[in-house]
């Protein structure tokens, strides 16, 4: 039963990796950059959650940070990433680590390096009763089938609608989407939007569920990373796929030995690089 | 007013100068054809026209408005549509998927998807099908479909014939007076004189980056093509 148990509350923190890696990995999908600062701007949406709710209250402070998140992401990208894309795969990754250093040191400066939490009153604590040892929290849960509609949102977004089929479009050959008149620009500014949007709402779960500093980001990215890579660079379902099988390595880890936890999870992640480097679920060629 | 005058226009790659001082006229509802010889600057000119390149010095006025400032995917929300060479058709997405990417600018006029399905039936079969997985011949009316979804004035057709079977390229130059006779002119761009020259109602030959021959297709004469061509007797 213990198993079981591990496996399910594995399976739910899946969601929360996840919900981590979406962000990262769109934003990898479409421009090919690795944004070095995804996990530090889910831990920064963290912190802005903490702080306008503070003055409101959670629900407020949720749905007033999350657009900002995602004209932060537009911002950035229009006026600093787009400019960095035509300089080579290095300027990119340079320019995100800073981003990553900045937040880092701004959230040091503004709210020290105490661990933070986000008050969910009931919610936290809410649980459902499966059987007499196995009980599945509120709050996971909801990651979880945050996490999933996320994912089916952003699906039906690149599959169903005219911004999505650009955003694709663009994904596969920026010269010629502009030949179609798509301005390849804002579509990089969506995508960025986007990712961010995923990562601050990932960021606020990530807040509500445990502690967090401002030092949290880069073990963020590496968890987002480390779904993006199991479950296939680029591809949207292969990231759900890939938070779960880390979520539930990481569980089942823990159930082992408490210290395994996280450890088993880059095991994992090294195991499926050697096996099968294109990841679980990859995107397939030509698409 | 003309539909497209270049005036002059210069291009360089860096160092390497591709045009020099290149004019000319196309008038609504024509069809003219640019011929050369590889690397003579045919492409360099029709990617100066679509906005892929900025030209050095000379304009490009485009329904009496000069271009210069307007950016490539702008151009096609003005009217001037590229189907450029090697077709670049977005492999991820399916036929019918590139068809409607075409009309992202969202002109209106005669083409949409059941008038395009009807102008190439080859690309209405193939319609669920990835556009990584289309042949030559159904990428070259695939990426006119495309075009033509932007309900462009202007079309630029870049090597239309190139790498396709003589079948193919007779589909698709018998396509070509169903476009103009919908009012859009169009610029083509060819290796191929003897297709070029037939569906044209203009001609100019490139050779090294110069106009050195220009004329009505009809009138134009077989040697004098074939010596700007080569550069025979050209100074």
């Amino acid at each position: 039963m213990v198993w079981t148990n591990a496996l399910i509350q594995g399976l739910l923190t899946g969601g929360l990796y996840a919900l981590l890696a979406s962000g990262l990995s769109l934003v990898f999908g479409v421009m090919r950059i690795v944004n070095l600062a995804h996990g530090d701007f889910s831990i920064l949406a963290a912190f802005l959650v903490l702080t306008v709710a503070g003055h409101t209250n959670l629900w407020l402070g949720t749905i007033a940070v999350l657009p900002v998140m995602a004209l932060l992401g537009y911002a950035l990208q229009r006026s600093m990433l787009n400019k960095s894309l035509s300089m080579g795969v290095l300027s990119p990754l340079l320019i995100t680590f800073a981003f990553s250093i900045i937040i880092q040191n701004a959230l040091l400066k503004f709210f020290s390096s105490d661990s933070r939490s986000i008050q969910t009153d009931s919610l936290g604590s809410a649980s459902i009763k499966i059987s007499d040892t196995i009980y599945i929290g509120a709050l996971p849960l909801l990651t979880f089938a945050i996490g999933v509609l996320l994912t089916l949102a952003i699906h039906f977004f690149l599959m169903r609608t005219r911004g999505g089929r650009a955003m694709r479009a663009t994904s596969d050959d920026p010269t010629a989407a502009e030949l179609v008149g798509i301005n390849n620009r804002h579509i990089y500014g969506l995508a960025t939007g986007i990712g961010l949007f995923a990562a601050g709402i990932a960021g606020i779960l990530f807040g509500m569920r445990t502690q967090f500093s401002p030092s949290l980001g880069p073990i963020a990215l590496i968890f987002a990373f480390e779904a993006v890579i199991i479950g296939g660079l680029g591809s949207l379902w292969g990231t759900l796929l890939g938070g779960i099988v880390l979520g539930v390595a990481q569980s089942i880890g823990a159930q082992i030995n408490p210290a395994y936890g996280v450890l088993t999870g880059h095991v994992v992640f090294i195991l499926i690089l050697l096996i099968r480097p294109q990841g679980l679920l990859p995107k397939q060629k030509g698409k | 007013m003309s539909l497209l005058e270049l005036k002059d226009v210069t291009g360089h790659y860096g160092d390497l100068q591709a045009l020099f001082g290149i004019s000319l006229t196309l008038e609504k509802g024509a069809v003219h054809s640019v011929i050369g010889a590889n690397g003579a600057g045919k492409s360099t000119l029709l990617n100066i026209i679509a906005g892929r390149m900025r030209p050095t010095t000379g304009s490009v006025l485009f329904n009496g408005e000069d271009l210069s400032s307007v950016s490539g995917h702008k151009r096609v929300q003005r009217g001037i549509s590229l189907v450029p060479e090697g077709r670049r058709i977005f492999p991820s997405l399916t036929v019918e998927e590139n068809v409607k990417v075409g009309a992202y600018s969202k002109r209106s006029g005669y083409w949409n998807v059941d008038t395009v399905r009807e102008l190439y039936p080859l690309v209405a079969d193939r319609w669920s099908r990835l556009g990584f997985h289309c042949s030559g011949g159904e990428l070259q009316m695939l990426a006119i479909a495309r075009a033509l979804m932007a309900n462009p004035d202007l079309l630029l057709i870049d090597e239309a014939s190139l790498g396709l079977a003589p079948v193919v390229v007779a589909q698709v130059y018998a396509s070509l007076g169903q476009i103009t006779a919908r009012g859009t002119s169009v610029l083509l761009v060819e290796q191929d004189v003897s297709q070029a020259l037939r569906a044209s109602t203009t001609a100019s030959v490139l050779l090294e980056g110069r106009t050195v021959l220009s004329g009505r297709s009809d009138e134009l004469k077989r040697e004098d093509i074939k010596n700007a061509y080569f550069g025979i007797g050209v100074a």
